[in-house]
């Protein structure tokens, strides 16, 4: 199931060059992850009093959570490995060839952990954000270097990183408020 | 010697952050970070034509970007590493020079626009931090 999905969405690529012209841009290593850490900067500097205070732990919340998201997929690398798709099996690949673990996609671990941090107080936005980091991860399989459940542990993960991240600041509320009103004494927040 | 790639990524993220600060300062009154103070419209739109564009030459203009770390791409934490280099870098620059394009405006302000970055609305960041750094002192 999970092959003979990479097999069907491979199968288009390089049929309809503007569509893979795209998808190339969608599943770079660099796009998604810069348009996403630019708006955790606007972020930082949008809005007054306490709105401004709560875009501003937006962007602690979605900077852990791509930590520990990072973290998981890593600890996950050292004990599963599992080859791409291409590897395995005769399709076009539309990527480079990564030469690490497909299993759990850490681009969709990123592009979810982001989204998610974002969505639990910005919904529009969030949804955006939700929309890339799909996209992002759609990308991976049409390419052939991720199969469909690799991407599906790798947004799970980031969901749950930023989930957790999000509870570590409402328990810990103390932490990212005194740590706030430093930067705010520098004039950095 | 810098990686040409790893050049125009860093170049990619500087212009763009600023570009991003430029319309987040704009948008939300903080007048003493703008590059432009006299009219933050056209500021915002410059800035925004500046981001477009250097995404645009990134990803279409300057060669396959679509490599492999092994051969010239970032791995992840070296991306974020570069990122967070040249984003800070670039907000510290623009601090910087902006404290010192509007200090004249800044020195003239009588109002008093609140703490931390909502400060920046009346005045620079230098005047800002040492006004900051000041009170800190006294009260401690």
């Amino acid at each position: 199931m999970d092959a003979a999905i990479v097999e069907w969405l491979n199968a288009a690529v390089g049929k309809f060059g503007p569509f893979d012209r795209v998808m190339e841009l969608l599943m770079s290593d660099y796009f998604v992850p810069v348009l996403g850490s630019l708006l955790l900067i606007a972020l930082w500097f949008w809005g007054r009093g306490v709105q401004l205070y709560q875009n501003q732990l937006t962007t602690v919340a979605a900077i852990s959570g791509l930590g520990f998201a990072n973290l998981a997929v890593s600890l996950l690398n050292v004990h599963v490995s599992r080859l791409r798709p291409f590897a395995e099996h005769d399709i076009l690949i539309a990527f480079y060839e990564p030469t690490d673990s497909s299993f759990p996609s850490n681009a969709a671990a990123t592009g979810f952990a982001m989204a998610t941090a974002v969505f639990v107080k910005h919904r529009p936005l969030g949804l955006i954000c939700y929309a890339l980091a799909f996209l992002w991860a759609f990308g991976r399989v049409y390419a052939g270097v991720h199969y469909p459940t690799d991407v599906l542990a790798g947004a799970a993960i980031g969901i749950v990183a930023s989930i957790l991240a999000w509870t570590l600041i409402w328990a810990l509320r103390i932490i990212p408020r005194v740590i706030l009103a430093v930067f705010r004494r520098l004039i950095l927040a | 010697m810098v990686p040409e790639f790893t050049f125009d990524y860093l170049f990619l993220v500087a212009i763009s952050t600023a570009g991003v600060v430029q319309i987040a300062a704009a948008r939300n009154g903080l007048d003493g970070i703008l590059l432009v103070r006299r009219w933050p419209r056209a500021t915002e739109i410059a800035a925004a034509a500046a981001v477009v564009c250097v995404f645009i030459w990134f990803f279409f203009g300057s060669g396959e970007r679509n490599l492999p770390d092994s051969v010239a791409g970032l791995d992840g934490v070296t991306q974020g590493r570069l990122f967070a280099t040249s984003a800070g870098l670039t907000i510290a620059a623009i601090f910087a020079l902006t404290s010192v394009i509007n200090e004249r405006w800044a020195r003239e302000a009588t109002r008093d626009g609140g703490k931390g970055l909502e400060a920046l609305r009346t005045t620079t960041f230098a005047r800002a931090l040492l006004s900051s750094l000041r009170f800190w002192s006294k009260s401690g």
